[in-house]
């Protein structure tokens, strides 16, 4: 039994370079996930209680005796109350239809960034037009930033799918045929990573618009934990071509896509 | 009923002793109990569920802005006193160090510029104290070990990822816009902050220093140079976010001794 069990150090090194990759590939997106189902139940348990406190003043307030005072005027009370006209509270629910298009447009966008990383890293192999133009620090990059925007595609596309929708396969058609030209005239490291660069930051300032927007928690979440790894993308880019990496305070909003756009 | 109810004195004496929050509630109510002398309808006010939710939504979103605010005044406490170190132990006699501290000391400053305003627009009060708890907890440990560079910036590393995961939490929390923008467009910045400070990390650990530069030297990167500041996840954590209610206003101690902000 134990003869059969005998492999070579190579061979145990490969494989466990294997299950890493798997790891790699499969555990965030069950992290994800997972996380997403914990965090949804704690914003609910803290909305609730916040809504108890409220609820509880109110007992208090009418145990006053206040509750007699008034007979009419209903709207003149309301603006004394000073409740938000601007209250934008998520949904524990799935996501709606208008979360579902933005879901489509975030997905579209992913696909568009992994189809870009892809040509890139094709253009640097042996005998294509990038070869031995891409140094090894934005090979690396590339490889990585192109499987997270696949995972970060696979968890919208998830979104899509669960509420009974296709998933989005094509990539964004308003960016597609701008980003198609360029590559056919990117000669050098810093065209690619000026292709790219704007590839992240139009889905980093989408994510963070749509943060405002989306109504359910757990599409608000997604697009909130997606937008920092775009920015980080952004940030490593902008040292890549020699400029300052973290250059905005806030993230601006004025390249966002939307799905009506 | 006249404003000298007793009911009403008992209900402004309350007010007097609660939190803030609490007592922008009361007063809220004591506004509305006014209105009620001249014929408003309270229960039609208090029975209007909505209101209620967008006003603890007000609520919550002023303590989660205070305590964003809080991780501000600990990351320019820290900032500060780092650039005060020797530049043999800060890194400071590296110009792109140098300039990384100051730059992104004044962006924390102007984020919690934006915290305090969004917290005080939603009638809450400004946050100028730090958050002692992460302080003591995470900060002061750190303090005692910092000799050299790598050590500075494990430092403020370990505080940008907590404040960048501590945000995208908070911002799928809050229920009023004006909460969730800020928190949504800064958490970003210091995911940018952290990604950079891990390459410094990598390339100060691996002995080449000279290569934290601008412009970089692309051709003498290491390969690893290229995603180790974002490869660790494909969507950020938020499991290291700090507690929302730990940096408000009525909640921060008096400073400890030995902490500077």
């Amino acid at each position: 039994m134990k003869d059969d069990l005998q492999i070579s150090e190579r061979e145990l090194l490969a494989m466990t370079k294997s299950l890493e990759e798997m790891h790699s590939d499969l555990f965030p997106r069950v992290q994800h996930l997972l996380v997403g189902v914990c965090e949804v139940t704690a914003g609910q348990a803290a909305r609730v209680a916040a809504v108890s406190r409220i609820e509880h003043s109110r007992r208090n307030f009418l145990r006053g005796g206040l509750v007699t005072a008034g007979a009419i005027g209903g709207g003149l009370a309301l603006a004394g109350c000073g409740g938000s006209t601007t209250s934008n509270a998520p949904s524990p629910a799935i996501a709606n239809g208008s979360d579902l298009k933005m879901a489509r447009l975030a997905a579209s966008l992913e696909v568009l960034a992994v189809n870009t990383y892809s040509s890139a890293l094709n253009a640097a192999r042996a005998g294509k037009p990038l070869e031995g133009l891409i140094p090894t620090a934005l090979t690396q990059f590339a490889t990585t930033a192109r499987r997270q925007h696949q995972d970060h595609c696979d968890a919208w596309n998830a979104m899509l799918q669960s509420a009974g929708q296709v998933a989005q396969r094509d990539p964004d058609p308003k960016l597609n045929g701008s980003v198609q030209t360029a590559l056919g005239r990117v000669r050098d490291a810093a065209d690619v990573a000026k292709l790219v660069l704007t590839l992240e930051n139009v889905a980093l300032q989408t994510y963070t618009n749509a943060a405002s927007v989306l109504s359910s928690t757990i599409a608000r979440e997604q697009a909130l934990t997606i937008a920092p790894v775009e920015a980080q993308h952004a940030a490593i880019l902008n040292f890549v071509l020699g400029q300052y990496p973290v250059a905005d305070t806030f993230v601006p909003v004025s390249l966002a896509r939307i799905p009506s756009d | 009923m006249s404003l000298d109810d007793p009911r009403l004195v008992e209900l402004s004496e309350a007010a007097q002793e609660e939190s803030p929050e609490r007592r922008r509630l009361l007063a809220r109510s004591l506004a509305v109990a006014v209105a009620g002398a001249v014929g408003v309808s309270v229960a039609a006010l208090f029975a209007n569920a909505a209101v209620t939710t967008a006003l603890a939504d007000s609520i919550a979103d002023v303590a989660i802005l205070q305590t964003a605010a809080s991780l501000e005044n600990l990351a320019i406490a820290v900032y500060s006193n780092a650039l005060t170190l020797a530049p043999s132990i800060n890194g400071t006699d590296n110009p792109f160090v140098a300039k990384f501290l100051a730059m992104t000391l004044k962006q924390h400053a102007d984020h919690l510029q934006a915290f305090n305003s969004a917290a005080q627009s939603l009638g809450g009060q400004p946050q100028t104290d730090l958050d002692h708890t992460m302080y003591s907890t995470v900060v002061t440990p750190a303090l005692g070990s910092l000799k050299r560079p790598a050590d500075v910036i494990d430092l403020v590393l370990m505080v940008e990822h907590i404040t960048a995961q501590t945000y995208a939490k908070f911002a799928a929390a809050v229920g009023e816009v004006a909460a969730l923008k800020p928190l949504a467009s800064i958490a970003p910045v210091e995911a940018q902050h952290a990604a950079v400070l891990r390459a410094m990390q990598a390339l100060l650990g691996g002995g080449a220093p000279q290569l934290i530069t601008l412009p970089p030297d692309l051709t003498a990167l290491p390969a690893a140079a290229g995603d180790v500041g974002f490869r660790q996840n494909s969507f950020y954590p938020t499991s290291g976010a700090r507690s929302a209610s730990e940096g408000t206003v009525a909640s921060v101690p008096p400073r400890a001794s030995g902490t500077t902000s």
